[in-house]
């Protein structure tokens, strides 16, 4: 008998534990060209901020050994112009009327604490969302720190979140910073729903040649298969510490590694880097799931949520 | 102008693979779910290995479509650890194949006019396969090759195969003249006659006479080289000046990329006055933003590129 892919993330429900990682896939690029998204529990959005935003000055790019670093910056069309004209063209398409549609997770990022009570509050009630991720590895423009990397903007962000809507809110951390389930209980206690961890390392390169940095923002983040020991780790970490459900993500890129955050504690999972590399990422992790579940007879994928800790890890 | 076609992605096969010159390569791969919707302009992601190292698939524009064959060609030097074992590969070996993408080359509707081509080394392979469309479409092709020395022109036969007019100049004066090439294109607009002969930059004319007159151009195209499209703006400049009518200069820009496919907005370049859709929110005019290479380029008007 077939395994059950379906899970619950709280009060979240998805078909099967897969998403894309923010910035990652767009819907409206994806049919325009005439590409399916392929089976998925969630679809997550680049980040939307309040005002409309360029993003970083190019180059915004650079592969690395295993890994790819990023300074894109958080382009945004701004909220008004999302609710507008993005939102309801994404309603419109063939996948989200599919009989196992995906939920659609809104991905939002703010300069000041307020900015994600902001935001929150005006995608409440949209028909269609059914979650909301706040990406808090944005720098404060007050202290120039990320949210995700300091406990009272931290807290001030998810609260903030909170008060404004009722919807399911993820609060996506940093796995490199002093200790992220510290950073996990903080978002617990302010009322976020789930965890996701981790959005991109720190991480940048050097010209040699030209004798300064690569990235056009000098620094950026390293996502793929190289940081995936790292945010294995976080995952983890942050399953010991909340008792809200985790998504694990960070260099996912084959269903054994799928497996690996599964055990560590993930309820669902995030893949990004791996779609530009793998196209067929998600089939390929879907049939191996469930090959490994059949294999290992288990009935359901959340029967092996967390297991890696009973095994007196 | 953006693609506006479906994109494959499949498994394409080598076909052939030839050292042109040494460290430049022509691929030849049988892919025709890609060719099929494919123009001069666009390109490819191709990956033909496992592992993480390399992580990501290489982008490389068509230097040449055979429909009726289901083929596209492309032709890259060896710059890195990709292009190295891109290098290795034989006829048979299976590649993945993500494409077409982009938009193409925009062509004039008027045949009668030419098209100049102008390149610079590895620069030129987008213009092969531009070259053998506008050529199948009835236009006169005028292509201006150059490169540090004749060697690295090498790889480019199969544009001087179509154009009706070639100029070479080379900074060694190994083939054809040394100078700059878009010297030479300035030169034969100025003179435009029919009797100069092909490859060699026409004498300039007799002192005291003046400009206007002459051939006038459909259109101008180059590469990957921010000094060619810069001369490309100051002849279009000139050559107004001089009373020629206005023609259209396209440059084919490259960036680095992850997706290829307009998702990951890490391809951009700036460009002025409102972008792709992320600028959808009224911006001032003459605004600078940002456009995805991979979708509203590769190929840029000249005067939407801004230049740092």
């Amino acid at each position: 008998m077939k395994p059950k892919l379906a899970v619950d993330v709280g009060r979240l429900w998805l078909c099967n534990p897969l998403m894309n990682a923010s910035g990652t896939l767009d819907l409206l690029e994806l049919a325009a060209q005439g590409v399916s998204p392929g089976s998925l529990g969630a679809v997550v959005t680049k980040s939307i901020t309040p005002r409309p935003r360029a993003g970083n000055p190019p180059p915004r790019l650079w592969e690395v050994a295993a890994g790819l670093l990023n300074s894109v910056g958080i382009p945004s069309p701004g909220i008004e112009a999302f609710l507008q004209e993005m939102l309801p063209r994404l309603r419109q398409l063939d996948v989200f009327r599919a009989p196992h549609a995906p939920a659609l997770i809104v991905s939002i990022a703010g300069e000041v604490p307020s900015d994600y009570g902001a935001l929150a509050g005006m995608l409440d009630g949209e028909p269609g969302v059914a979650a909301i991720e706040l990406n808090l590895s944005c720098p404060n423009i007050g202290r120039g720190l990320e949210f995700a990397r300091d406990p009272v903007l931290l807290r001030e962000a998810v609260s903030s979140a909170r008060a404004a809507t009722r919807l399911p809110i993820i609060a996506k951390l940093a796995a490199d910073v002093t200790s992220v389930a510290e950073m996990a209980l903080i978002a617990q206690d302010s009322g976020a729903d789930a965890i996701s961890v981790t959005n991109s390392l720190a991480g940048m390169a050097i010209d040699i040649r030209r004798k300064r940095p690569v990235l056009g923002n000098l620094t950026g983040g390293l996502t793929g298969p190289a940081i995936k020991p790292v945010a294995l780790r976080a995952v983890w970490e942050v399953y010991r510490a909340v008792q809200i459900p985790v998504i694990g993500m960070g260099g996912i890129s084959t269903s054994e590694d799928a497996v690996e955050f599964l055990l560590a504690g993930a309820r669902a999972l995030a893949v990004g880097t791996a779609l530009f590399f793998r196209p067929g990422v998600f089939e390929e992790i879907e049939k191996g799931l469930c090959e490994y579940l059949e294999r290992e007879g288990f009935g359901s994928v959340t029967d092996v949520v967390g297991l890696a800790h009973r095994s007196g890890g | 102008m953006g693609g506006d076609g479906a994109v494959a992605e499949i498994v394409g096969r080598v076909v052939d693979q030839v050292e042109a010159a040494p460290g430049t390569y022509r691929l030849t791969v049988e892919a025709p779910e890609v060719v099929a919707a494919a123009r001069a302009g666009q390109f490819v992601m191709v990956r033909g290995w496992g592992g993480y190292d390399p992580l990501l698939p290489r982008p490389f524009s068509f230097a040449g479509l055979r429909y009726s064959e289901g083929v596209f060609e492309i032709i890259y030097r060896v710059v890195g650890r990709a292009t190295a074992l891109m290098a290795q590969w034989e006829p048979g070996q299976r590649i993945e194949v993500r494409g077409p993408l982009g938009n193409g080359f925009p062509l004039p509707s008027d045949i009668t006019r030419p098209l100049a081509l102008v390149g610079r080394g590895i620069g030129l392979a987008p213009l092969v396969c531009l070259a053998q469309t506008a050529a199948r479409a009835g236009f006169q092709v005028w292509a201006f090759l150059s490169a540090r020395t004749a060697e690295n022109l090498r790889a480019f036969g199969g544009l001087r195969d179509v154009a009706s007019r070639v100029w070479v100049t080379t900074d060694d004066g190994s083939e054809g003249t040394p100078g700059l090439v878009t010297d030479a294109l300035a030169t034969a607009l100025e003179l435009g006659d029919t009797q100069v002969p092909t490859t060699t930059v026409p004498a300039p004319p007799p002192a005291g006479c003046g400009g206007g007159g002459g051939t006038d151009l459909g259109a101008a195209y180059c590469c990957g080289s921010r000094r060619l499209a810069r001369a490309l703006g100051s002849i279009r400049e000139k050559a107004c000046a001089q009373g020629k009518p206005w023609f259209p200069v396209y440059v084919a820009v490259e960036q680095l990329m992850a997706c290829g496919m307009g998702h990951c907005q890490g391809c951009v370049v700036k460009v002025a006055g409102g972008a792709g859709r992320v600028d959808a929110a009224a911006r001032p005019a003459g605004a600078v933003s940002y456009a995805r290479v991979c979708r509203e380029g590769p190929v840029f008007p000249l005067e939407r590129l801004v230049w740092e």
